[in-house]
């Protein structure tokens, strides 16, 4: 589904920028199962607001078309028999059967989709332990835990961090328990998945300084004001979130959930091993574990999303 | 060594937590980009100054990454 940006306004494609990377139904359902029903829905509401935000901000301050309407990438999402140009809808639509199309759009989910999420993941969930090992259990509820200052370090944190939604989750949920206000927690779900130290860069290419200081500013400034109205939101429903930290996968019974563990770890033994690989390979280069220090490939991809921002968004999301 | 075992003992905590939703989602960003046309979504993008912010926001937050 590459919307490809020829055409759209640049507000639209900043919300498109904010919201796909901030939210998605893999990153929700996560959500769900590590963190609580408030904050699963808090999420995406959160990241649609904060998009819309930055996207009217950016028709506000600088409007322009540019060029042609939108032209969607139509080419078959199933097997690519056809490019979706030189060929009629109506012809196309009876190429694929229903089954056919239902492996195909596993296949991309399995290999693609998580392909690109599975080694980050595995990186969440080891910072997750990290932190509820390491971390005092008093440390946040002492300093920091909640306000304002809480929102600003998880913003500094987050802003220049290259992690995915669904990989951001785990560590989000792993702060909560140490007394980090869901709010301040939010921020960091926010601005962790949105901005990295690499979209910064691509972005000042193709959309200008002032495109990106105003994508950043409202970025900041949304993810914050929305942290401080869920904190305000907990206090109001009177629930804690640390202690419905965790609470969702109970419904289900441990065979269920040892099943899908085996099963989600097959099929991430071999892009996280090859993602291991690269960054062994890497080594003799120099800074091989530096997570912003990206791949040749990754790097193409960005060298892409220059030419092509709304299309490489999916493709530059191995970044995840 | 205690201490890397308390902590791979929370990951697989949190993974066990985490699985059926995780294939969850991903069966469903599975089935979206398979069944969903992208056609019919760009032409409802257009060009407005809000209406088309509003359209992009709102496709964007099940779209995954």
């Amino acid at each position: 589904m590459s919307l490809r940006r020829q055409g759209a306004t640049q507000g639209a494609t900043t919300a498109f920028l904010i919201s796909t990377p901030e939210s998605g139904v893999d990153s929700i359902a996560v959500t769900y199962a590590m963190m609580d029903p408030v904050m699963t829905v808090a999420r995406p509401a959160s990241a649609f607001l904060t998009a819309f935000v930055a996207g009217v901000a950016e028709n506000l301050f600088s409007f322009r078309k540019n060029g042609p309407p939108a032209v969607p990438d139509l080419t078959c999402p199933v097997d690519g028999c056809c490019d979706g140009i030189h060929c009629d809808p109506r012809v196309h639509r009876n190429h694929h059967s229903f089954n056919e199309k239902l492996w195909a759009g596993l296949k991309f989910a399995v290999t693609d989709l998580w392909g690109d999420m599975a080694p980050w993941f595995f990186l969440g969930l080891l910072l997750a332990g990290l932190i509820t090992v390491l971390i005092p259990n008093d440390l946040f509820s002492r300093h920091l835990g909640s306000g304002l200052p809480a929102m600003l370090l998880m913003l500094a944190v987050g802003i220049p961090l290259y992690i995915c939604a669904t990989a951001s989750t785990p560590i989000a949920a792993a702060l909560i328990l140490k007394g980090v206000s869901p709010g301040a927690a939010l921020v960091f779900l926010l601005a962790g998945p949105a901005t990295n130290m690499a979209s910064i860069t691509v972005l000042a290419g193709t959309m200008g300084k002032r495109a990106t200081a105003v994508y950043l500013g409202a970025i900041a400034v949304c993810s914050v004001l929305l942290g401080l109205a869920v904190d305000h939101v907990y206090a109001v429903l009177g629930v804690s979130a640390k202690a419905a930290a965790g609470q969702a996968a109970e419904i289900f019974p441990g065979w269920v959930q040892l099943l899908a563990a085996v099963a989600v770890v097959a099929i991430s033994t071999k892009p996280t091993v090859q993602k291991l690989k690269g960054l062994l390979g890497k080594k003799e280069l120099e800074r091989p574990r530096d997570m912003n220090e990206k791949s040749p490939a990754v790097k193409a991809k960005a060298a892409s999303a220059a030419v092509n921002p709304l299309s490489a968004v999916e493709s530059s999301s191995g970044a995840a | 060594m205690v201490l890397l075992i308390k902590v791979l003992s929370e990951s697989r905590h949190l993974l066990l937590d985490a699985a059926v939703y995780i294939l969850f989602g991903l069966l469903v960003s599975g089935l979206f980009r398979v069944f969903l046309n992208p056609n019919s979504i760009a032409r409802h993008l257009g060009n407005g100054r809000f209406s088309s912010v509003f359209k992009a926001a709102l496709i964007g937050v099940p779209i995954p990454l």
